[in-house]
């Protein structure tokens, strides 16, 4: 346990600091109105789980990278950033990229995911017609779809919050870093379908691997596994997205986005980085004033 | 510290959760099956429920993945072949579970083929029961497999009856009607060219030889009517004659300008033989009684007894009961209850007739009854009163070019199946042009011209058609209420809301429809996702032109797309569009969902669309329009 | 004080990009000492703390840490602190504590006289009580060697005084600290001896009598204006290598 060790302490200022941000309390907030407003729209609540799960779909892939990335890229900025001094301590790189990653995940999953239980409570109390004239049953649906729902949802925000902190760790300035955060915030949000929309458009992607090819893309993973595992298993409609490569795309996006915070290959990481440099100045020079 | 160790508890806690609704099969195990009178369920006319009386239906319970309820099923093979239907599998999702119920021990058949004894209420799974197919087992639909849960059992059903034992897998050789309103659609020519043949044949009854003439060859009416050859007219000079009056014999009554008069007590013609006509005549001095002084003790089934006596006997113009071919043609009526009576009437035919009744239709009644007399009525106008026509147990009515003004409803279909009211013109009615109830079966509406009432069609029952019709100027144009229908071609045009839909199991195809001006063109109430379109065949909805997107008339930005251009800019909204595409893609109970996979850029029928929106500005008159 | 060094470099250089910051910089800081580093601005002693406690990469060179065993054997006061906001004085000296174990809070905040503002945010203390804070945290563990950059920055003469005392009792109790400064009367009292750097090479070093005596000046402000003097007529063509 020694090479983890800090990690505790670390992790739990990284909780503290979420919490004693009233930014991130309304954050949450505003994602519950917003849920709401879209569910009261579309009148998904009353259907129960599955359509308000597939009635908020749509929203969270587009807000929880948002969400992501503004806990993620202010995790090493400025005044948050005294890793000259925490290498003075026993705390090893790996202890800091998991801690402070850890702290902001939890930071996450309550931000994203309480407004998420709100609305499932709401399912559970208004959803579903019962009825006194006609005999009901569940269909399929259920709360433990919800849950998966909830699960897939924070585990996307997972990826895409290492992804950020990562993004911001490859970057020195302070200004370079928002700017850092909102490529990453682009690439996962429209990137990756861009980039299936042409490979399939120019032919490189055939039909039957294009459920392989989105899993690779967080975004099109997440909407895909929860098309398959949430409302798939409702609808009896499968075969939406390679599973396994789905779930090993999240789960490698968020271990390369560690290994990226941590340091490791911070030789490589300087490579690129002096190469990009030495290749961008050629650039400026090329380019007639 | 301790909030340390809290926190890290509750987030493994919630990660395990998590983690563990992986693993866990979601909801309960397969529903269990509940009394049928708890269902959902759909199957028979509540006509032939009735009349069913000791002899039971096999029956089937199916629990859908998206649809809370459970389904029940009044014969076998309708839920068979909901099962493999891909409409019903878009709106509700698969079907988790179905049950048949066991037919009971000592089944046995009666001379119609229905089967004997008790509901056993055993409900087993589908696919461990075993059925027998092809036998003589029937049920008012048609022929019907019978369910067993041994094998010993259904053999030596087999054996007795006929046909052949097999398994749930083989369910696609159940008997089952193909229930899609495309049967009474396709069936209104010929029931035009029938009811041209009754009516050719009840026209017969005006060539006849004189042989009365009343004022000449007998002082009063009663006194010719008295004396008259069977086989020949009496006829009216111009006057005014006294009633009531019976016709117990063959003969035609014929005048013009001549007006019965009845003692304002009761009935002004009963007509009790076969083979009358009444031509040209006017009547009035009809009693103001709705309800019958006493009604023959005849052995008829109990279980519309109340109903007729309600309905049937109230003092009229004219009264048949019980005979065979009637004419009644060119005759104006005065009535303060009822216009026309036909009790047991076969081979009836009103055709040109005029019924004024009262200007309130709480006071009044109705402008013809029908009870169990599937008439032809044709060509006449129906103006005040309560109904302009009240069928009752008419299977196969021909109701076609009349014109009903004012009232309650305009037509009133009651336990009438197989009906066909077409080429109509409704105005002015307090609640309804045309309005069917207790869930017949086969009705076919077509090519009715509805204006300025409160509801234009109000539907019910199953695989009916309601096709061709312009609504115009109404508070709510067409419930699609009828299951398993055909809602086509219409036309709505300028009212407050277009079409209503409200079926709680909604299974109709509503397709080129041209649906424009009206304020709101869909009313949904909860219910699950209904797909009005089949295939790439769609409805026009003003407003959706040139969308090239499904279209949803009770989404709150597309409903308004045809009221305000702002609409267009919202619907192009990233979110607007992203929930939209997601939201028609799944089945599942939602509040207010209609979707239209395939909307039209042009209207279906132009002209007539063109012809409705001047109706609605006032610019045209619905007679233009109107063929009757 | 004895002569076992706590820290040693040898041969360190430093290139960002084709700038030079520092040219084969070489030492061995005693233990139990005050060890200051002075130079003119620019010429590397913030690189060379920086690289000495491990917040930079040397491009050639080794830095060893000779000292005792510790869990913390380095303890750092950057040039301009960064301390999270949000959180008390406290609160922030307790997290830097638990990562080494150590113990509360308040014996390290009364060393450097901020016991008073224990529970106050990090962002409503002045610049000065920050620096304290920074020295503070530099303490934290009992590293047996702190290195503090301009520790004295931003302080009045009476809490700058007070800084150097504190140094010195440090070293009088073992813990040796090594520190940049701009206060020459400071240095001069306090250090036991002294790096001087200038255009990143170490062109002296000695006790403040030794470098008095070598470059014939009254002070030490006169040694390092002799010294910059002389790295100036060296550093004629360039001088990057």
């Amino acid at each position: 346990m020694s090479r983890l060790r800090g990690v505790g302490p670390i992790a739990w200022r990284e909780i503290s600091t979420v919490v004693r941000t009233r930014g991130y309390l309304l954050l949450s907030f505003g994602l519950l109105v917003v849920f709401l407003g879209v569910l009261r729209g579309g009148g998904g609540i009353r259907g129960g789980y599955v359509p308000t799960a597939v009635d908020l779909l749509l929203p969270l892939e587009l807000l929880v990278p948002l969400v992501a990335v503004a806990l993620g890229y202010r995790a090493f900025s400025g005044d948050n950033d005294d890793r000259s001094v925490l290498r003075t301590y026993p705390v090893s790189d790996r202890s800091l990229a998991v801690g402070v990653f850890a702290g902001r995940f939890v930071g996450l999953a309550a931000i994203v995911g309480t407004p998420l239980a709100v609305v499932g409570l709401a399912v559970s109390r208004i959803g579903g017609p019962s009825s006194s004239v006609f005999a009901t049953h569940q269909g399929v649906d259920s709360p433990v779809l919800f849950v998966r729902f909830i699960a897939l949802t924070i585990c996307f925000g997972a990826a895409v919050l290492a992804m950020t902190m990562a993004a911001s760790v490859l970057v020195r300035t302070g200004r370079a870093t928002l700017a850092a955060a909102l490529a990453v915030l682009v690439v996962v949000v429209a990137g990756g379908d861009l980039l299936a929309l042409i490979g399939l458009t120019a032919g490189v992607i055939e039909d039957d691997l294009l459920g392989t090819a989105l899993a690779v893309s967080p975004n099109a993973a997440y909407r895909g596994l929860v098309l398959e595992s949430v409302v798939g298993v409702a609808t009896d409609q499968g075969g939406t997205i390679d599973v396994p490569v789905a779930v090993a795309g999240l789960a490698g996006w968020t271990a390369v986005s560690l290994a990226v915070i941590a340091g490791l290959g911070r030789r490589t990481v300087s490579k690129i980085r002096s190469r990009f440099r030495i290749g961008f100045e050629r650039l400026k020079d090329t380019v007639p004033r | 510290m301790a909030i340390r160790v809290a926190v890290l508890v509750v987030c493994c806690l919630l990660a395990s959760v998590g983690a563990v609704s992986f693993l866990v099969a979601p909801g309960a195990s397969d529903p269990d099956p509940a009394e049928f009178d708890r269902t959902v369920a759909m199957g028979l006319t509540l006509e032939e429920q009735r009349t069913l009386g000791e002899r039971v239906v096999p029956r089937a319970q199916i629990a859908y993945s998206q649809y809370p309820y459970l389904v029940g099923y009044r014969g076998i093979g309708l839920a068979a072949a909901a099962v493999d239907d891909p409409l019903v599998s878009q709106q509700f999702g698969y079907p988790q579970v179905v049950y048949v119920e066991t037919a009971p021990p000592d089944v046995s058949l009666d001379d119609s083929g229905f089967l004997v004894g008790e509901y056993t209420g055993e409900w087993i799974p589908a696919a461990e029961a075993v059925f027998v197919i092809d036998s003589a087992a029937r049920i008012p639909s048609g022929p019907t497999p019978v369910a067993f849960n041994e094998e010993d059992r259904a053999a030596a059903f087999a054996s007795t009856h006929g046909g052949e034992v097999v398994g749930w897998e083989e369910r696609g050789r159940f008997e089952a009607p193909p229930s899609d309103g495309s049967d009474a659609r396709d069936r209104i020519d010929a029931q035009h060219a029938a009811a041209n043949e009754t009516v050719d044949s009840a026209f017969e009854l005006l060539d006849r030889p004189t042989g009365t003439v009343v004022g000449e060859d007998a002082p009063t009416l009663s006194a010719a009517l008295e004396n008259a050859e069977a086989g020949t007219v009496v006829r009216l000079p111009p006057g005014t004659y006294r009633g009531p009056v019976e016709i117990d014999r063959s003969v035609t009554l014929s005048g013009e300008d001549a007006v019965i008069v009845g003692d304002g007590n009761g009935t002004v013609v009963t007509v009790s033989a076969d083979d009358v006509a009444i031509s040209g005549v006017s009547i009035a001095g009809v009693g103001e009684s709705l309800q019958p002084e006493d009604i023959p003790d005849e052995d008829r089934s109990d279980w519309d007894r109340q109903t007729e006596a309600a309905y049937g006997y109230s003092d009229a113009a004219i009264t048949a009961d019980g005979v065979d071919r009637l004419l009644v043609t060119g005759a104006a009526m005065d009535t303060p209850a009822s216009g026309i009576i036909l009790r047991d009437t076969q081979g009836a035919v009103v055709d040109g007739v005029r019924v004024n009744g009262t200007d309130e239709w709480r006071d009044g009644f109705m402008g013809v009854v029908t009870i169990r007399s599937p008439a032809v009525i044709q060509r006449s106008t129906f103006d005040g009163g309560r109904d302009g026509v009240y069928t009752h147990r008419s299977d196969g009515i021909v109701i076609r070019n009349n014109r009903f003004v004012d009232g309650r409803f305009g037509t009133h279909f009651m336990y009438t199946s197989d009906g066909l009211f077409s080429g109509n013109c409704a105005s002015e009615q307090a609640l309804s042009g045309i309005t069917i109830m207790t869930s017949p079966a086969g009705n076919a509406i077509a090519d009715n011209v509805i204006t300025d009432t409160e509801q234009g069609i109000s539907t019910s029952g199953s695989d009916s058609y309601i096709g061709g019709n312009v609504v115009v100027d109404t508070d709510q144009a067409i419930r699609t209420s009828a299951r398993n229908s055909l809602y086509a071609d219409n036309t709505v045009v300028g009212n407050a809301v277009g079409f209503r839909a409200s079926s709680v199991f909604p299974t109709s195809v509503v397709v080129r429809n041209d649906v424009a001006d009206n304020d709101r063109h869909v009313r949904a109430t909860s219910g699950p996702l209904r797909v009005w379109s089949e295939g790439e065949e769609g409805n026009y909805w003003e407003g959706a032109e040139g969308l090239d997107r499904r279209y949803s008339p009770t989404d709150p930005v597309d409903g308004r797309l045809h009221r305000t251009e702002a609409a267009r800019t919202l619907a192009a909204a990233p979110i607007v569009r992203g929930l939209r595409t997601l939201r028609g893609s799944v089945p599942g109970m939602r509040g207010e969902s209609v979707i239209d996979a395939a909307p039209r850029d042009t209207p279906v029928h132009p002209d007539r669309l063109e012809t409705a929106r001047r109706i609605a500005d006032g610019s045209a008159d619905p007679g233009e329009v109107c063929a009757a | 004080m004895t002569d076992d060094p706590v820290l040693r470099f040898d041969g360190v250089s430093k290139s960002f990009g084709t700038v030079r910051a520092l040219s084969e910089v070489s030492a061995a800081i005693p233990s139990g000492s005050v060890v200051a580093v002075i130079g003119p601005n620019g010429s590397g002693k913030t690189t060379l703390i920086r690289i000495l406690v491990g917040d930079l990469a040397a491009t050639s060179g080794a830095v060893s840490y000779e000292g005792p065993d510790a869990d913390r054997p380095i303890g750092y006061l950057p040039q301009d602190p960064t301390f999270r906001p949000g959180f008390t004085a406290a609160e922030t000296l307790s997290f830097y504590s638990s990562l080494v174990d150590g113990s509360g809070p308040e014996p390290l905040l009364d060393r450097v006289g901020l016991g008073a503002a224990a529970d106050r945010n990090v962002e409503a203390l002045s610049g000065g009580m920050r620096q304290l804070l920074g020295i503070a945290q530099a303490t934290v563990g009992d590293p047996p060697l702190v290195v503090l950059d301009e520790p004295a920055s931003g302080l009045d003469p009476n809490m700058s005084a007070n800084v150097f005392e504190t140094a010195a009792e440090m070293a009088g109790a073992g813990t040796t600290v090594l520190l940049s400064s701009h206060d020459m009367t400071l240095v001069e009292e306090t250090a036991d001896s002294v790096l001087v750097l200038a255009r990143g090479t170490v062109p002296a070093a000695g006790t403040v009598e030794e470098l008095r005596a070598a470059f014939d000046a009254d002070s030490l402000r006169g040694v390092l204006n002799a010294v910059v003097e002389d790295t100036e007529q060296v550093a004629v063509v360039g001088g990057d290598r």
